[in-house]
């Protein structure tokens, strides 16, 4: 379920172990991950991104997300908020959950 | 006073069991029972009247949290994680759906969600059991058995052996469970086969019909629809019985029987399996509502 809650963070209190330092490392889990749900390959992923014209155009339901998120936690070991407790705006397509994942890992832009 | 509701889809048998509830003193009913003949279809015209009406009650903030009939469908069936044209599609969305729903941690964990407990229930003993991977199993080998899927004094996954099934019903609300409100509202499920066809039957201690029955009966089909076809039966029918059910006291539900009763008619199928990557599912989302409240 989703809530409003449009100025929370995606990480929590409790995070810990962030190594991440490349965003595009995060953004690398986010289509491994997604490539999972689907059970297609990463770079079937980047053809279909590259077809429909880039990160923002992938839309994600929020069970996808929340499963991403939890392959995310488990790669850079640490505990981040799930959809129920963020806003839509945070996980609605790639760009964004990859950035608010970033963000949160406190990995600079 | 106890009602039964004979319905061919989903958007009749929800209007029905509506207006039997708006007729109703205090507008609850003791054993709202509701039968969906065809739970694959729904009336996609009563659905978009009521998720107006919930947009409205989350702008107005009434207190409660309202959401889509989306949303609250993926509680019992998260549509997104099943995609049966792979290898293995039930293993699949167990695994997806475990893992999503053991990450859910912090503030907002509480008592899980449906899906939870129905793929990691926790028994007596403290062990989980996948209620759901149990279920195919039988259903898979014993198609010959009409009504194996009952045995309401035992608890879920009780073995004799790790092979023999005693009980296979489908449990959500356990002896640990002492909430007087709220969730889980659904208590059990089970499964009847016969000639051919799979029905489910849902016993809700509370079924609330704004904010959740909508989405409880497309979610439930879903799930009859996953079991079905992962097993080689065809769907039958979903019967859901409230024993406490309710319209819950907010504003407007004189107008939204009215708007449900004019947007009658247009019978769809519902969505039963993961959209294609690169799909969009914003339009699942309640309708947006400007500042004045205006949609």
């Amino acid at each position: 379920m989703i809530l409003n809650h449009l100025d929370c963070s995606l990480v929590d209190s409790r995070a810990e172990g962030v190594t991440v330092t490349d965003r595009n490392a995060v953004r690398d889990a986010v289509i491994v991950g997604l490539a999972e749900v689907y059970g297609v390959s990463p770079a079937d992923v980047e053809e279909r991104i590259d077809a429909i014209g880039g990160d923002d155009l992938i839309e994600l339901d929020s069970k996808t997300a929340e499963w991403i998120i939890a392959h995310a936690e488990k790669e850079f070991g640490a505990t981040l908020l799930t959809p129920v407790e963020m806003g839509r705006e945070q996980f609605a397509t790639v760009a964004a959950l990859a950035a608010a994942i970033a963000d949160a890992l406190g990995v600079a832009e | 006073m106890a009602i039964h509701i004979d319905a061919n889809d989903i958007g009749e048998a929800w209007l029905q069991a509506y207006r039997s509830l708006m007729g109703a003193p205090g507008r609850s009913l003791v054993n709202l029972a509701v039968n969906i003949r065809d739970p694959l279809v729904e009336d996609t015209g009563v659905r978009a009247a009521l998720e107006r009406d919930l947009a409205q009650l989350r702008a107005a903030k009434t207190g409660t949290t309202w959401h889509s009939v989306h949303t609250v469908a993926n509680t019992i069936f998260p549509i997104s994680l099943y995609h049966p044209q792979l290898p293995d599609a039930a293993s699949r969305f167990f695994d997806l759906s475990l893992a999503g729903s053991q990450a859910r941690h912090g503030k907002n964990k509480g008592w899980g969600t449906y899906i939870g407990r129905l793929v990691a229930y926790q028994g007596p003993d403290g062990k989980h059991i996948n209620q759901l991977d149990r279920m195919l199993r039988l259903l898979r080998e014993s198609r010959h058995w009409a009504d194996l899927y009952e045995a309401p004094l035992t608890y879920a996954g009780e073995t004799l052996t790790a092979d023999e099934a005693v009980g296979a019903d489908m449990h959500i609300i356990g002896p640990g469970d002492r909430r007087r409100r709220g969730g889980p509202c659904l208590a059990h499920l089970s499964l009847t086969s016969a000639r051919g066809k799979l029905h489910l039957t849902a016993q809700y201690r509370r079924h609330s019909y704004v904010a959740r029955a909508y989405g409880n009966f497309v979610g439930l089909a879903r799930l009859l629809n996953f079991l079905a076809c992962e097993s080689g039966h065809d769907v039958g029918t979903v019967f859901v019985i409230g024993t406490h059910a309710e319209i819950e006291p907010v504003p407007g539900r004189v107008e939204l029987l009215d708007a449900a009763i004019a947007a009658v008619g247009q019978q769809r199928p519902i969505e039963t399996s993961s959209r294609p990557l690169g799909a969009t599912w914003s339009d699942l989302d309640l309708p947006a509502i400007s500042s004045n409240g205006a949609l």
